[in-house]
């Protein structure tokens, strides 16, 4: 009840946030980096799909063209969960199709989110590279750190005994 | 030992997640959210009207000050007054000559009274036109049921209301000047704090609506029809065929959801063919685009309390004698 309650007001946050300064915070900027780090923290079929859930509801508060983001980003995240899954602790072996570095993780899963949100209006709206550019340094600006100080959050968690690190 | 993750329920969690954005694009495409999204925003509204309160006044004011020059402002107003007045003096006009053929009819009796209900006006900003999707931009604003606003009534753009001139040139007691007001939509959702708006051309809009021709003899009042929306643009049904429309006619409301009131304006007449069999195929060209309208005003039809109260008692003291 305690973590869905917390769930609940950043994800409002984050919404009113991006919606009360669309100047300074593009569409998702703020959210999308909060629930990967959130898919990442949790890493159970449970938190994937209320991640997705988050981002489809998202959607259809704000819907720009189709919502492509929560399938590419659910189904990234099953990748990397996946990955680390398929390490047999018995012989050793690793079988991990993916070779992102945890800490990096969340990072390039919102390159990917940005790429995903930006690339479907830019092939809608044709424009030239100058016009999305400030559009991308925007994101740049905002989501990618956000999304490492959140990483940053999520490792120092997990060095102190908050979180669950296998 | 530990056991290998459950992979199946990640995919099984993914596949949740397809099913749901399959699910709430069907939705969309049948319409079906706008309810769903009338609240979320609602949801949202508390934070954003603080965050736009602290963040002094909001940036799209800034962005909007700073995009348009002054002068160019400045004649484009004038230009809009202009236009304003130009439509009040020819729905004025046709509604004289309708007048006098009336009373020449009536043998000079004016039969003429004043109407019950007045209307209120409510005003409003479209949601965020910057960093909003455009379907949303066209759709949403920010006044809802607190504001008193409830489901069908009629929204106008802001820019065309002149709410001093009443007192001015003594037309009326202060009340706003609303004849020629340009229609942008109707509510189709009335949130808490914010409005869904369902724009003249969307195929579920119609309303009564009156054409005014323009002639030498100056501007005549012609038939009543009904409006509806078709995606881009609008037409008139229900016109009689034995009625004379042409290009560049003018169209007004017949009434504002059932009540006599000022008229309002929806645009002008672009295709008017007349075929046999189908009688009259009229196309209109609307005057109003939501995507370029920062603010917004709605009109609340009220009942005059007085007139009422006062009918009701001379009607009780003529049934006792």
């Amino acid at each position: 009840m305690k973590i869905l309650l917390i769930l609940c007001t950043g994800v409002w946050g984050a919404m009113v946030l991006e919606q009360a300064r669309p100047d300074l915070l593009p569409t998702g900027a703020i959210l999308l980096p909060l629930v990967i780090v959130g898919m990442l923290w949790n890493r159970t079929a449970g938190g994937v799909f209320a991640g997705g859930l988050i981002l489809v509801i998202d959607w259809i508060a704000r819907p720009q063209g189709l919502p492509l983001l929560p399938v590419v980003v659910t189904f990234c995240v099953v990748l990397i969960v996946i990955s680390r899954a398929a390490d047999d602790p018995w012989t050793g072996q690793r079988t991990r199709r993916l070779r992102i570095p945890e800490w990096m993780q969340p990072t390039v899963l919102v390159v990917i989110g940005i790429a995903v949100l930006v690339g479907p209006a830019m092939i809608d709206q044709p424009t030239s590279l100058s016009a999305v550019l400030p559009v991308i340094g925007k994101y740049a600006m905002t989501a990618l750190p956000w999304s490492l100080l959140l990483t940053g959050l999520m490792r120092l968690a997990g060095e102190f005994g908050f979180r669950r690190l296998t | 030992m530990s056991s290998p993750r459950p992979t199946g329920r990640l995919w099984f969690a993914f596949v949740g997640v397809l099913l749901l954005t399959t699910l709430a694009v069907t939705a969309d495409r049948l319409r079906l959210l706008s309810g769903v999204r009338v609240v979320l925003h609602d949801a949202l509204s508390p934070g954003r009207l603080v965050i736009a309160a602290i963040s002094d006044g909001g940036a799209d004011n800034r962005i909007a000050a700073d995009a348009v020059d002054p002068q160019q402002k400045s004649v484009e107003t004038q230009l809009q007054d202009l236009e304003q007045q130009r439509r009040q003096l020819l729905i004025e006009n046709a509604q004289l000559h309708n007048r006098l053929r009336q009373i020449e009819q009536s043998n000079g009796h004016s039969a003429r009274q004043e109407p019950l209900a007045g209307f209120d006006l409510i005003s409003a900003r479209v949601l965020s036109r910057h960093g909003m999707p455009v379907a949303l931009r066209q759709a949403m604003i920010d006044a809802g049921r607190t504001h008193g606003l409830t489901q069908s009534e009629l929204v106008l753009d802001a820019q065309g209301i002149l709410l001093d001139q009443g007192i001015q040139n003594g037309i009326s007691d202060g009340r706003p000047v609303l004849a020629g007001s340009v229609v942008m939509g109707r509510v189709e959702q009335a949130g808490r704090w914010v409005s869904h708006l369902l724009p003249v051309t969307d195929e579920s809009f119609s309303s009564r609506v009156r054409l005014i021709r323009r002639s030498s003899r100056g501007s005549q009042m012609g038939n009543e029809g009904i409006l509806e929306g078709t995606g881009d643009a609008c037409r008139i049904s229900g016109i009689p065929d034995t009625a004379s429309v042409a290009v560049g006619d003018e169209v007004y409301s017949a009434d504002i959801n059932g009540l006599a009131g000022p008229s309002l304006y929806y645009g002008t007449v672009s295709v008017a063919e007349f075929e046999a069999a189908a009688g009259w195929s009229i196309h209109v060209n609307p005057a109003g685009t939501l995507s370029v309208v920062d603010h917004v005003v709605i009109v609340v039809p009220t009942v005059d309390t007085n007139r009422l109260t006062a009918g009701l008692q001379e009607s009780a003291t003529g049934s006792s004698r």
